[in-house]
């Protein structure tokens, strides 16, 4: 949106001009600015090269857990914010390529095939649960992606059991290059690169035939077929990005977390997932960083920060209300005031308020 | 007069010495709660103590007097002196039992400065899940929670970092076959032969009972096992669960459940009349306060709650049993104003657990010096590890390699009766209710059967 807001006789001169991602040299520093910087976290823990303490080493694995939910949340982002499907069902994606990556490297395959193959997989499971998008819309096709949310953990739990352990979680083999252990740092390198180079595929679907048929789709799904889409099988196209996504996703959080189980990827996850993209604005490329990193950010940084402050203190407040039940509701009943304030302040997310903020700049001192 | 007071002297050297020999060496904190004495004074440090776990989702009904027991554990503690003069500081978190949140809060943990001595952990699934991270970490665990993967490893074989406060769930649902084969007839006056329908949780917890082995015992103490059911944590009724088992033959339903899951079975057992025809035991965790208050939601015929009568394993001293431990917490407890719906076995374990801290902190001071204060040195100290908590309200002996508690009891959940009888009835914050009371049924504690995979008790 910001990007087509420019100073009076600026024009595109050329294709690759007109192409191109980052459209002025304010993006384009900012953006590499940020990747930089994201570089730059594990350098400057205690236990980075310098041996510095100014990032917590807490925060290299709120940033792994970023990227890798990122993308989880992009590919929800292609269907729910740029085609205008609904679907209840992306933690259940994420399981069969968490699944399907660690039994393939529990039965010798590395990891670099089996991620690819795992995500493929979620693809083709997602269009299964992308079928009922032919005949039903809204609030009745969530409803129908929501079966993915039972059928599939039952499936892990029970008929697959004796691939996947069941209900107990299921250890992931260390992940190598020839002898070296990627752990770490390295891990945390493996996982910023993965999941930018997901960002950038799934910024370019959007320019593509497919990604203008998604929109043309979510903004009138009749008018897309009077032009000559064929709806269906676009519909059926983003459900399989989506879930490939969702899958790639999986795949890393088993590599991340070296252990998969069932619980991992409830229907709360689903909806969380859901949420995060509405904090971050649907239908905006930048939504899934900013909606995963808000949500991230507040749930282990701000909330465990602030709990122990408040545990002192809401009790001698509120003295009506037993201290026990303020120190177990107090983590959920912040995340869920700060969402709900955040809803209200801002509907339309955080990427939309993050547009409205680069167009102001560029049209200051005009921003009216 | 020489003989006379060299004769005094030595009467006064053997007096002092019997004395001495007869008072238990170490820090008394408490009448019958005794530390080791401390070779170092640790004062002007701070201690932290770790722990995580779900505090507001589906455990919450039993573990939210958690965070209480830990809180007045550490004001009581800390005011006798904590650790040998250093104080200890709660840092705790709540996963909401998401396993995403707990891999989140564990990496967190174990990246802090300073590096976590001992993580407490209460949930099987947490266990199995950060098994391999622990011990690559360098982090033992303190469980309140038996499940054989988290403890001894996918086979069974590799005793790991993780201690559990509570005998193997598989063990426990061997003890409780042991003892129903022996009290049927009995004891418990039923007729025919004991069958047993397993129904519980989804998940680690709830499947960590039902075993190959587990069935094969129990068939050789005489007591069939006709399978199991599992519903999710978040169901409203079990009713085909229950008329599942019950039509293949179950006259009692063992659970690995806790909280709302016992009492959601007890209701609809209440529901489908057959609270008389069919037993509900289970593992420890049912016999608490929680299962006994979310009861009384639904009564039986009688007028008594659902959960009135349920049985289950007692591997620890009760709340309502005589002991100075149990009295000191209940003395903490009336001190700091706790409501009677926190008195169960999060509060007690809590500042059971508290106490162990103290005891292993103080011990692994005394053997390698304050300087080199490390996991890695607690959990040799845990490996030795023999301890009487709160003076004997929890037994741990780790010591062979072994990552449980290897004793229980049978005990049921009943409510308070007054002299005449009759149940005794309390308001609290404006709601009349039953006062849930837990005893033991046999009296003695006996040796768990060892029913992991390749375990000495499992039949060949």
């Amino acid at each position: 949106m910001s990007a087509n807001i420019r100073p009076s006789g600026v024009f595109d001169t050329t294709y690759v001009q007109d192409m191109t991602i980052n459209r002025t040299r304010f993006d384009l520093i900012l953006s590499w600015g940020f990747l930089f910087v994201v570089l730059l976290i594990p350098l400057l823990t205690r236990e980075g090269p310098f041996g510095v303490d100014i990032v917590p080493l807490g925060a290299v694995g709120t940033v792994e857990r970023i990227a890798i939910l990122m993308i989880a949340v992009q590919g929800l982002n292609l269907l729910v914010g740029y085609t205008g499907q609904v679907s209840l069902g992306q933690a259940a994606f994420m399981a069969v390529g968490a699944y399907s990556t660690t039994v393939l490297m529990r039965q010798g395959m590395t990891f670099w095939l089996a991620l690819p193959i795992g995500a493929l997989l979620t693809g083709l499971v997602g269009l299964i649960f992308g079928l009922p998008s032919l005949r039903v819309k809204g609030f009745y096709l969530a409803m129908a992606t929501l079966a993915a949310q039972f059928i599939i953990p039952w499936l892990l739990r029970n008929p697959l059991a004796p691939l996947t352990n069941g209900s107990n979680p299921l250890p992931v083999p260390r992940t190598t290059i020839g002898e070296f252990v990627i752990t770490g740092a390295a891990q945390y390198y493996t996982l910023i690169l993965i999941s930018l180079a997901a960002m950038i595929i799934a910024r370019n679907i959007i320019r593509t035939r497919a990604g203008r048929a998604f929109v043309a789709i979510r903004d009138n799904d009749l008018a897309a077929e009077l032009l000559g889409i064929n709806v269906f099988a676009y519909k059926l196209r983003a459900f399989f990005v989506c879930a490939v996504f969702a899958g790639l996703a999986g795949g890393l959080l088993a590599f991340e977390s070296r252990s998969v189980t069932p619980d991992q990827f409830d229907l709360q996850s689903s909806i969380e997932l859901l949420a995060m993209l509405i904090i971050g604005g649907a239908g905006i490329s930048q939504a899934p960083l900013l909606g995963v990193g808000f949500v991230l950010i507040l749930r282990e940084g701000a909330i465990p920060s602030l709990t122990p402050l408040l545990n002192d203190f809401l009790p001698r407040l509120l003295p009506f209300i037993d201290s026990v039940n303020i120190s177990a509701s107090l983590a959920p009943a912040l995340f869920g005031i700060t969402i709900i304030l955040f809803l209200i302040i801002e509907p339309r997310g955080l990427a939309y308020r993050w547009e409205i903020f680069k167009i102001s700049w560029k049209l200051r001192p005009f921003s009216y | 007069m020489r003989v006379r007071i060299f004769t005094f002297l030595l009467v006064v050297a053997l007096v002092t010495g019997l004395v001495t020999a007869a008072l238990p060496s170490g820090m008394v904190v408490a009448q019958g709660i005794t530390h080791s004495e401390c070779k170092e004074d640790l004062t002007g440090m701070t201690i932290p103590f770790y722990t995580f776990g779900d505090l507001s989702g589906p455990y919450a009904p039993i573990t939210q007097p958690l965070a209480a027991g830990f809180s007045d554990a550490l004001k009581y503690f800390n005011g006798m002196g904590g650790i040998c003069g250093a104080q200890i500081e709660l840092v705790q978190e709540d996963s909401g039992g998401d396993r995403e949140q707990s891999l989140s809060i564990y990496q967190r943990f174990s990246t802090a400065d300073p590096k976590p001595l001992l993580l407490l952990l209460y949930a099987s699934a947490d266990s199995e899940l950060l098994r391999e991270r622990v011990a690559e970490d360098e982090i033992p665990v303190f469980l309140f929670a038996g499940s054989t993967i988290g403890l001894y490893g996918e086979k069974a074989d590799t005793p790991g970092w993780i201690y559990a406060g509570i005998p193997l769930y598989t063990d426990q649902f061997g003890a409780f076959c042991k003892w129903v084969a022996s009290a049927w007839t009995t004891d418990l006056k039923r007729e025919g032969a004991p069958v047993i329908g397993h129904l519980s949780w989804e998940g680690s917890f709830g499947r960590a009972t039902e075993t190959t082995e587990t069935t094969a015992y129990c068939k050789a103490q005489g007591v069939e096992v006709v399978g199991g059911e599992y519903f999710l944590p978040t169901a409203t009724d079990v009713t085909a669960q229950i008329n599942n088992l019950v039509s293949k033959g179950a006259n009692i339903l063992y659970t690995t459940t806790l909280a709302s899951g016992t009492a959601l079975i007890a209701k609809d057992l209440t529901t489908l009349g057959l609270e008389e025809q069919v037993l509900l035991a289970g593992a420890n965790w049912v016999l608490d306060s929680s299962v006994g208050l979310l009861g009384q939601r639904t009564l039986k015929p009688s007028g008594m709650p659902s959960t009135d009568g349920v049985l289950g394993l007692l591997p620890y001293t009760w709340w309502d049993e005589k002991h100075p431990g149990t009295a000191l917490v209940q003395e903490q407890f009336t001190a700091n104003n706790r409501p009677p719906t926190a008195r169960g076995i999060a509060y007690l374990a809590g500042f059971g657990a508290i106490d162990t801290y103290i005891e292993l902190i103080i011990q692994t001071v005394n053997r390698v010096g304050k300087d080199n204060l490390t996991g890695a040195e607690v959990k040799k100290t845990l490996d030795g590890f023999k301890y009487e908590a709160l003076g004997g309200v929890f037994s741990y002996d780790w010591t062979n390699g072994v990552r449980d508690v290897r004793m229980t009891r049978i005990g049921q959940l009943g409510y308070l009766r007054g002299a005449d009888g009759a149940p005794v009835i309390v308001e609290v914050g404006g709601q009349k209710m039953l006062v849930p009371v837990i005893a033991p049924v046999t009296t003695e504690s006996v040796p768990v059967p060892d029913l992991k995979p390749g375990g000495a008790d499992v039949p060949k």
